[in-house]
């Protein structure tokens, strides 16, 4: 027996399904026969019943992902209409709400499986109908159930004024209800379409049909439109369940008790004093939810590719989502959020201080420039007698201080500034990522000429804190280790003054024989010019010391031997200027 | 794919304003998944390890195996990773290997893959790239391992059996008919003295024993030193056949080299192709002859290389590579068809002592090459054709 196709050929031939492109109710051709029927036909058409075709088999892996998938639309869908309804019972604690979440389960568990059998995003009236109108009746009926006799009371005066039957209360319900079926049919949809699509695969028998492939939505390569379609509406949800959790927070006041968490888990009135909880939940099963539908993506492309998906990879997967969000919400719950001033409080107390400090720099500059200017004063003639007539100028008086506000401790005010301050450092972290992730941002500030040499001053003044920044943490760094070390004592040595002149050979020798001579006369102030040569400094020194010829000829003779000359130099050489060299010693000595 | 980063932004500017715990607890939520998505696909990024290991030379139809290892260094999970490795067009089919994995904290996998060594060149094996991602789809990264090594098919090799190539190195072990190249070490007999022979040829017991003289006969051997010129440029084959007539003479080089080295004999190779592996990929210069497997490795992994270049002048190379020849070496020409230039070269070499035979492969007929035979005839020159691999049997008849 032939597995029925992924995509099964429609019942008939020629007419398209109930609801087509067509569009709304009349959207089927009648039959070319049966225009003459008129009314009848129409009316016949319309009472009968709706068909729920089926346009696309259900295709999901295993078990459990088609049970998590329902589950966890279902339940951030709860979690978004529990805060709604929070919301509304802290404005309007009469509100009727009892059968209300309950039955946006169901709503929303219907239009989880509604969608999941079609292809096209079609509004059906009659199957929606079908689907919506019981809930709808049951939610307007509910106190008549609990209380029948209430129903004959009404009865009379809904028959004597019809609008009556439609309470705010009851519209307020049904279209909470309609918001959840929407919800839930929209990630239903785009959970299909996340999928292989009929005619996708190649080599698929049904893409002959071409059935599936007349699709109004754009289809992407990759999968990724309803994937970020899913993402976009749970974090838009996200965010307005924040704020109605926030907008509740603030006039019921949040506990974590028992009897609260029982009203909340028998679907008793919800509790306002958990309406907060949900928050949490609503993340957590939808960060769930996109990462199993990241998942069916990834494989719908690996398939597409013809790639064989390790049978470890799924429940990989799932081991590794939980226990990612499991992680990252340990982390949540552990870390800080109390604090005692808002982001404001913070801000206007670091205003002021500054403000304080700005007109005292500034007073003091007025003192200043007054005291240089009072020399000025005294010498221009006729105005010193004015002016001493004249009651001086008081430098502006500074404003007077705020007054003084219920006291706060100063650690209550460092932790929420730190707090604030770690906390927009993760902001100015994010929003440079945003601007990294979006291009576009810079193209509407450079519209403006205004806006870019605002943004360039921001940047310049960004990167000089920065480099600033930078400099000082160098400076800290490099003077860090100077605080530890002892200062080295400097050891003033004096140099060594004796020359062995047993370890010399013989040019070395006489050199240094040659050289001390230099240094005595130099030490008798007649020092050898840096230009001069050894002759020239010999025929100077004799005219001012006669008393060193001829020795000293006959030493600088021997040193340009010893420090020019290709021969080697003997011991009698040595010997020769060494005798020269005493000789001039004491002759110098004497000198 | 979706940014988290404005919603945070917002819940945040929310909390500040309202000043609630729970507000927080969704503003840490939203951003401990974008960081941690961010840091877990950047780490398992730059964690992924890749080795490839094959055979680098591989001969004509033989299967070669690859074996890649991908490995987790990190201890982070990388829940999926999909790695994409090039293939060579003529080796496999499709031109490409691809899988997806799921890796544990230091885990390895091991892929293999065959290719079918269907023709003869240098093949890159690779480069891989490899995807990795976080678990919602907020970031995907890429790794890549570039291309390691090459796998080199060597070209068909046709067994030959007897060249029958001219040789003027003595001394060798190969037999020749030339009684010059007597040698010395290989004593095959004894027979009479004659007048003339010389007296250290005398082997005196058997000439003792027998009363007479007798002298020693010695067996002619020869060195067969032999370099293979092959003429691939594009330009000097005919165009409908120049892809088939290079291919041809890179064969007979490849099956004449094969041949030699089985011999024991050395060979050398200049060409004017083009070697992909070297930085340049200049025109061979060429091997000069050597003994040895490492020598025949050696050429054959040349050839297996080598690239037609579109116009290198043959006739000049010669020339020019002439001087580096050793004296006395067989060269075989492998080219297309003669040329005045190329006959002159030829000419000139043989002059100045090189034994010469050429081989031509651009002679679709008998008809066509007879003219070229007669010509080569004349001047003295060994002339074959081979336009297929049946004409190599004129060297395998004999």
């Amino acid at each position: 027996m032939m597995s029925p196709p992924l995509y099964p050929q429609p019942p008939f031939l020629g007419r398209p399904p109930q609801g087509g492109k067509g569009g709304g109710v009349g959207g089927e051709l009648p039959p070319q026969g049966a225009r003459g029927r008129g009314l009848r036909g129409e009316l016949a058409r319309w009472l009968a019943p709706p068909e729920f075709y089926r346009e696309r088999e259900v295709t999901v892996a295993n078990w459990v992902e088609g049970i998590f998938e329902p589950v966890a639309v279902v339940a951030t869908i709860v979690c978004a209409v529990i805060g709604l309804v929070g919301f509304g019972l802290a404005l309007v604690p009469r509100w009727e709400t009892e059968p209300l979440i309950p039955l946006s389960i169901v709503v929303a568990a219907e239009a989880f499986l509604y969608a999941r059998r079609l292809v096209h995003a079609r509004f059906n009236v009659k199957e929606w109908a079908a689907l919506l109108l019981p809930p709808f009746l049951l939610i307007r009926f509910w106190p008549h159930v609990l209380l029948p006799t209430r129903l004959l009371d009404d009865l009379p005066r809904w028959w004597s004024d019809p609008g009556t039957f439609f309470t705010f209360g009851w519209v307020v319900n049904c279209l909470i209800l309609l918001l959840a079926w929407w919800m839930s049919f929209s990630t239903s949809l785009d959970l299909n379409r996340i999928r292989v699509q009929q005619g996708e695969m190649p080599g698929d028998e049904s893409a002959a049909c071409g059935y599936g492939l007349d699709d109004d939505h754009v289809r992407l390569i990759d999968h990724s439109a309803p994937l970020r379609g899913i993402a976009n509406r749970f974090l838009w949800g996200g965010l307005l369940v924040v704020t109605w959790g926030g907008l509740t927070a603030l006039t019921v006041a949040q506990s974590w008790d028992l009897a609260a968490v029982t009203q909340l888990v028998t679907f008793g009135r919800p509790s306002q004093h958990l309406a907060l909880a949900n928050v949490v939940l609503y993340y957590v099963f939808g960060f769930l939810l996109i990462g199993e539908a990241q998942y069916v993506r990834l494989r719908t492309l690996w398939r597409l590719d013809r790639l064989a998906i390790p049978s470890n990879l799924a429940p990989r997967w799932a081991a590794y989502l939980v226990g990612a969000m499991a992680l990252i919400l340990l982390v949540t719950m552990a870390l800080p959020t109390d604090y005692a001033l808002t982001l404001a409080d913070v801000v206007s107390v670091v205003l002021g201080i500054l403000s304080q400090i700005l007109v005292l720099l500034v007073t003091f500059v007025y003192l200043l420039f007054s005291l240089l200017l009072w020399p000025l004063r005294l010498l221009s003639p006729g105005t010193a007698s004015e002016q001493s007539s004249e009651a001086p100028v008081l430098p502006p008086q500074p404003p007077p201080p705020p007054p003084p506000g219920p006291p706060i401790p100063l650690l209550e005010f460092l932790r929420s500034a730190a707090f604030l301050m770690i906390g927009l450092l993760v902001v100015i972290y994010l929003l440079r990522v945003l601007w990294r992730e979006h291009p576009p941002l810079p193209r509407w500030l450079s519209a403006s000429p205004l806006l870019r040499g605002v943004a360039h001053l921001v940047a310049a003044l960004l990167r000089g804190l920065a480099r600033l920044g930078r400099q000082v943490v160098t400076t800290v760094v490099a003077a860090l280790p100077q605080l530890f070390v002892r200062p080295v004592t400097r050891v003033v040595t004096t140099p060594r003054r004796w020359l062995s002149l047993r370890g010399l050979g013989h040019r070395d020798r006489i050199i240094s024989f040659y050289l001390s001579v230099v240094e005595r006369a130099t030490q008798l102030g007649h020092p050898k010019p840096p230009a001069a040569t050894a002759s020239e400094y010999t025929r100077a020194l004799r005219t001012r010391l006669p008393l060193v010829d001829p020795e000293l000829e006959e030493l600088t003779s021997a040193f340009l031997e010893a420090r020019y000359g290709p021969r080697p130099v003997t011991d009698q050489g040595v010997s020769f200027a060494r005798s020269r060299w005493q000789a001039l010693k004491v002759k110098l000595r004497r000198a | 794919m979706f940014s988290i980063v404005p919603f945070a932004l917002a819940i945040f500017l929310v909390a500040s304003m309202f000043r609630l715990a729970f507000m927080y607890h969704a503003l840490y939520l939203l951003a401990g998944v974008y960081l941690a998505a961010h840091f877990w696909s950047r780490r398992g990024a730059e964690s992924l390890e890749f080795r490839r290991q094959h055979p680098e030379r591989a001969f004509l139809g033989e299967i070669v195996r690859v074996q890649l290892d991908v490995r987790n260094r990190s201890l982070l999970p990388m829940p999926w990773v999909r790695i994409q490795e090039r293939l060579p067009l003529s080796l496999a089919a499709p031109a490409q290997f691809a899988r997806v994995v799921s890796l544990a904290p230091h885990e390895s996998t091991t892929f293999s893959y065959e290719l079918s060594c269907r023709q003869r060149g240098y093949y890159p094996i690779g480069p891989l790239s490899a995807w990795t991602g976080d678990l919602f789809g907020l970031f995907e990264r890429s790794a890549a391992c570039p291309i390691s090594r090459h796998l080199t098919v060597y070209p068909q090799i046709v067994a030959l059996e007897e060249l029958g190539l001219p040789s003027k190195s003595p001394f060798g072990h190969l037999r020749t008919r030339e009684p010059l190249y007597e040698d010395p070490a290989r004593v095959i007999g004894v027979r009479d003295y004659a007048s003339g022979d010389s007296l250290r040829k005398i082997n005196w017991k058997t000439s003792a024993a027998a009363g007479r003289l007798q002298v020693k006969k010695y067996e002619p051997a020869m060195t067969l030193q032999t370099v293979v010129l092959l003429n691939l440029s594009l330009a000097d084959y005919q165009r409908q056949h120049a892809y088939h007539g290079t291919e041809m003479g890179i064969v007979v080089a490849a099956s004449v080299v094969h041949h030699l080295g089985q011999l024991r004999q050395e060979v050398g190779l200049l060409t004017n192709g083009g070697d992909p592996a070297s930085a340049d990929n200049t025109p061979v210069t060429g091997v000069l002859p050597r003994k040895g497997r490492a020598q025949i490795v050696r050429l054959l992994e040349l050839l297996g290389r080598v690239q037609q270049p579109d116009h290198a002048p043959f006739a000049e190379l010669l020339g020019r590579e002439a001087i580096r020849f050793p004296w006395g070496a067989t060269l075989i020409v492998v080219t297309a068809q003669e040329t005045e230039e190329l006959l002159r070269a030829l000419i000139a070499l043989q002059r100045s002592g090189f034994p010469v035979t050429v081989v031509y492969d651009d002679y679709p007929s008998q008809f066509s090459f007879e003219r070229a035979e007669r010509r080569a005839a004349g001047l003295g020159i060994r002339c074959y054709r081979v336009w297929k691999e049946e004409d190599l049997n004129v060297w395998r008849r004999r």
